[in-house]
């Protein structure tokens, strides 16, 4: 099917640029063509790698099991055959929305039809410790290769902050053998992000496989010792000596490149409307950086996860050719989820977490659990310990509204 | 008739294809794999199938058209 095809007069379908050549940006030109869309793509990124999957990076890559090339999504011929074109190693520098192009970097200016904001976000660092040699954090393909590079002779590590990145890159310096410490500011882990009954099960985790968890702990700042060695200082005065640092504490969202281009922000976030469009015409915004009206829950959200993002951009690309060719765009609605693997344990969040907290399926001595979380008299989340099939059931549920005491008992019975 | 199939060596059992679309795929019992309940799609499943390869997380999901 063509999109051109009604007749030869049509005008030629618009340019598109997609801005960040990473999971978001490579899924919205790919369902672009994927869905028929003939005119121009190009998928501007400012690293200098072809696009690349981050999930395999804090796991596989780091305990040997994959190399880091694996995590590459497609060959250079796939975007030749596909005919989107890579600006890779210029960052996007600018929007200019009368003129409708994107300047880079290195000066080149694209022009757009339409447009989609994807440069996601970057690593929160400490303060103090940038440029410290092993002191890592954990986002890029970059990172990744360093923090094994550490690992190889490291005989222990030190991970600030025990959210699921912090988690996971423990997990995998464990499978090499490497001692772990985790160092984390708040009394009880992964509480905002899972509740706190469920995260301390997380968090039990790590004494589980012999890496030692440090609750309260907030870091001042690390220091290179005289014989090659890192020594992490706490805000205690106490130190931790080790061979290597990574810091897991939050993303700050890519959005300083549209200051001056009329891009509405808050809080660091693109504002998006439910179509996922910007304050910017036809200019769209996808993944970890844009704040959207959410339908489904009545609120706006921002979500940080692998399945966000690729939802996003499939609505994105869907409402880019549907407005192109007259038609209404769709809301995005999409109900959050999350996977982290962990010393051979599938975590999983679906929904919206909260302190009101059922737990259904907790067999004792073992860490695997099922857990509801209630929104009222509806079903609001779930979390899995090791319970894939059950978890993906609650989403289900929760896809079409199901009530609390309907989910409790559904689960009960799996 | 369309058909899908799972590359079991790539797939991780995220169970996303089971949760969007329940009717063709089942997360096994001990979360070790996923079972395909309909490899042969009626057209009336097609749609569930491509989103379900969409979200797979590792792409371990291909739709043969029919």
């Amino acid at each position: 099917m063509s999109a051109s095809a009604s007749g030869s007069s049509a005008p030629p379908p618009p340019a598109v640029v997609v801005v960040g050549a990473s999971l978001g940006g490579l899924r919205t030109a790919t369902t672009l063509r994927s869905l028929g869309f003939e005119g121009r793509i190009t998928l501007v990124g400012d690293e200098p790698h072809l696009p690349y999957d981050r999930p395999p990076l804090s796991k596989e890559v780091l305990t040997g099991e994959k190399e880091p090339a694996d995590a590459f999504f497609r060959t250079p011929e796939f975007f030749e055959e596909q005919g989107i074109g890579l600006r890779l190693g210029s960052p996007a520098v600018g929007i200019d929305a009368g003129a409708r192009t994107i300047r880079l970097g290195n000066g080149e200016e694209l022009e757009y039809g339409a447009a989609v904001i994807a440069t996601g976000a970057r690593a929160r660092t400490l303060p103090g410790a940038e440029g410290i040699p092993r002191v890592h954090v954990m986002r890029t393909l970059d990172d990744a290769a360093a923090i094994r590079s550490s690992l190889e002779d490291a005989r222990r590590l030190v991970v600030v902050g025990a959210g699921f990145i912090g988690s996971e890159v423990a997990a995998s310096a464990r499978r090499r053998g490497v001692e772990v410490v985790v160092l984390e500011a708040a009394d009880q882990p992964l509480a905002a992000a899972v509740g706190r009954e469920v995260g301390k099960r997380c968090a039990e985790l790590h004494g589980l496989y012999g890496a030692e968890l440090r609750r309260g702990a907030g870091v001042a700042g690390v220091r290179e010792m005289p014989g090659g060695g890192l020594a992490v200082e706490l805000s205690d005065g106490g130190e931790v000596g080790c061979n290597a640092v990574v810091v897991g504490i939050g993303v700050i969202p890519n959005v300083e490149w549209l200051e001056g281009s009329g891009v509405e922000t808050d809080l660091g976030a693109v504002v998006c409307d439910r179509y996922l469009r910007t304050s910017l015409p036809d200019v769209y915004a996808v993944g970890d950086l844009a704040s959207w009206d959410n339908p489904r829950f009545g609120r706006r959200m921002r979500v940080e996860h692998w399945t966000n993002t690729v939802e996003q951009a499939v609505a994105a690309a869907r409402n880019i050719l549907n407005v192109s060719r007259g038609d209404d765009p769709s809301p995005y609605e999409g109900v959050p989820y999350f996977w982290s693997d962990q010393y051979g344990h599938r975590l999983q969040l679906v929904g919206l977490a909260s302190e009101d907290v059922v737990f259904v399926d907790d067999p004792p001595g073992e860490p695997a659990l099922l857990a509801l979380y209630r929104n009222g008299d509806r079903l609001g989340g779930a979390f899995a310990i090791d319970r894939v099939g059950p978890l993906m059931k609650m989403r289900g549920l929760l896809m079409r509204g199901a009530g609390f005491d309907e989910a409790l008992e559904f689960a009960s019975a799996l | 008739m369309a058909a899908v199939e799972i590359d079991h060596a790539v797939c991780i059992v995220s169970g996303m294809c089971a949760s969007v679309a329940p009717d063709i795929f089942e997360v096994a019992d001990d979360n070790s794999e996923v079972i395909v309940l309909q490899p042969n799609l009626p057209d009336e499943l097609v749609d569930d199938a491509n989103n379900a390869a969409v979200c797979c997380p590792v792409e371990a999901i291909t739709v043969h058209p029919g």
